[in-house]
């Protein structure tokens, strides 16, 4: 869980947040069940690629994985939709801690009056710090495995998860010991995180596509000419991507990762393909499939409904002697300072 | 379906203590949740930066001097997509703090509820729903 944790900071940033008001929002029928999305045919631009232009957010309220309480069922009614969103109002009408990842939609599922995070004893970010999500009635993002859960982890990847499991509860002793978003290095690609700068601008031009994302102001140049993939004793933070175009839907396969990477405890081994498909006017398909076998016994899916955003791309600039993360590190030295003193003076904190 | 939904509802109390239940981790490592605070005090700058906004208030204490705190919150990004700006909070504006101070000490916290002395809340434009466990008191689970 925690390397989950790790995961959605990094993709999806820490945290999603929000004060949630129903928005007027129809769920678009594309994005509720595979191979059924209307067969709407894209403008193109000049050069004749489908036009995958604009700004795309995720703001999607669907959890990546189905909640356990929802075994068996890809997709809620309206009624259970209404349900939940009424529920939301009231829980996050503005007081609550901001509620990350998964985290959001299951509270929702409960019987709890209030949303507290798990860092609930320090507070969090208040509601307000958050956009309002998408609906849709999807009970998980991802598609495959059809159960709507990850893949159970390899043993070695269980045993790595396991020697972490609490690593990131010690004092930091640098930088190096938080993530890799905290850090202001990268959000990770892909990005699977909502709601949080979750912002993805696309520019196209004859024989490219570029992607940037708002955090951390990454703009990854997709070439779309069948060129071979980097030699592979070159590593990158977000890989190497190459693309092509199958039909309307932009396929983009990305390779080459550093070991210094992590998307979900996956680094050098991660095979990443991502298909952009857009089914309506406002209404990007965004699929992942991801393949690591040292990492999962088998690969998996998942989709993320895009929607466009009149909102510009906000800079998302920040750098790793941010002040976050300079607080973090003298909150360790001061909980160590706190540890060493409390013997002796036969005190404790 | 209506049973079935609130059969998990009912049911999914369990659930909630089995879920990570995911945090902002950094305000954990970063503030003390033994070290409370409630600040009264006037903006004087604004922080717009990432990853988090920093409103500087100048706080009167008891005694009439005056401390500067650094109130730590979230995204930009998000206040301007609220329709929020750099003229939202202008120097001089009195808020209201309920944080907790860093672990470091000094005159650090972070921004958990920012209110206007009438008890609109920060960016919201309404006051508080007054409800049982609204947030406001940090004992409260």
């Amino acid at each position: 869980m925690k390397h989950r944790f790790l995961a959605s900071l990094s993709i999806l940033v820490v945290l999603s947040l929000m004060s949630i008001t129903v928005t007027a929002q129809a769920p678009a029928a594309a994005a509720t069940k595979a191979g059924t999305a209307k067969a709407w045919t894209p403008p193109r631009t000049p050069d004749g690629q489908p036009d995958l232009q604009g700004v795309w957010a995720n703001n999607s309220i669907t959890p990546l994985e189905r909640p356990k309480a929802l075994a068996g069922r890809a997709l809620l009614t309206d009624e259970e939709l209404s349900v939940l969103k009424r529920k939301a109002a009231e829980l996050f009408s503005g007081d609550g801690d901001a509620a990350f990842g998964d985290a959001l939609f299951e509270t929702l599922l409960t019987d709890t009056q209030k949303f507290v995070s798990r860092g609930g004893q320090t507070g969090d970010y208040n509601q307000f710090w958050l956009v309002e999500r998408d609906w849709d009635n999807r009970t998980s993002l991802v598609t495959d495995p059809s159960d709507g859960r990850i893949p159970a982890l390899t043993e070695p990847a269980q045993q790595r998860q396991a020697a972490n499991a609490g690593l990131r509860e010690r004092p930091a002793a640098g930088p190096e010991d938080r993530s890799l978003s905290e850090r202001c290095i990268t959000f990770g690609v892909p990005r699977l995180g909502a709601a949080y700068n979750s912002y993805y601008q696309i520019v196209q031009s004859p024989g490219y596509v570029a992607i940037t994302m708002e955090t951390i102001h990454d703009a990854r140049i997709i070439p779309l000419d069948n060129r071979p993939h980097i030699a592979s004793n070159i590593r990158q933070w977000h890989g190497d991507s190459v693309g092509h175009w199958e039909g309307n839907t932009l396929v983009v396969d990305t390779t080459n990762y550093s070991p210094k990477s992590n998307f979900r405890g996956a680094n050098e081994k991660l095979h990443i393909v991502e298909r952009f498909t857009r089914v309506g006017p406002d209404t990007i398909n965004y699929e992942v499939t991801v393949e690591d076998p040292t990492v999962w016994t088998r690969s998996w899916t998942a989709m993320i409904p895009l929607r466009r955003s009149n909102d510009l791309i906000y800079e998302y600039a920040c750098h790793e002697g941010n002040d976050g993360l300079a607080g973090i590190l003298a909150g360790a030295r001061a909980d160590e300072k706190a540890a060493e003193e409390a013997p002796r003076t036969g005190s404790s904190r | 379906m209506r049973t079935k939904l609130a059969l998990v509802i009912a049911g999914a109390g369990l659930l909630l203590s089995a879920v990570p239940v995911l945090a902002h981790h950094a305000f954990a490592a970063e503030f003390d949740a033994n070290k409370p605070v409630k600040l009264r005090g006037t903006v004087t700058t604004v922080e717009w930066i990432n990853p988090h906004t920093w409103i500087h208030i100048e706080v009167k204490n008891p005694d009439g001097t005056t401390t500067e705190w650094m109130i730590e919150g979230g995204t930009p990004n998000t206040l301007l997509r609220r329709g929020l700006n750099k003229n939202s909070l202008p120097r001089g504006t009195e808020i209201l703090v309920d944080g907790y101070q860093a672990k470091a000490g000094g005159s650090r916290a972070n921004g958990r509820d920012i209110t206007f002395p009438d008890g609109r809340k920060l960016f919201m434009g309404s006051s508080g729903t007054g409800a049982p466990q609204d947030g406001r008191d940090s004992s409260e689970k």
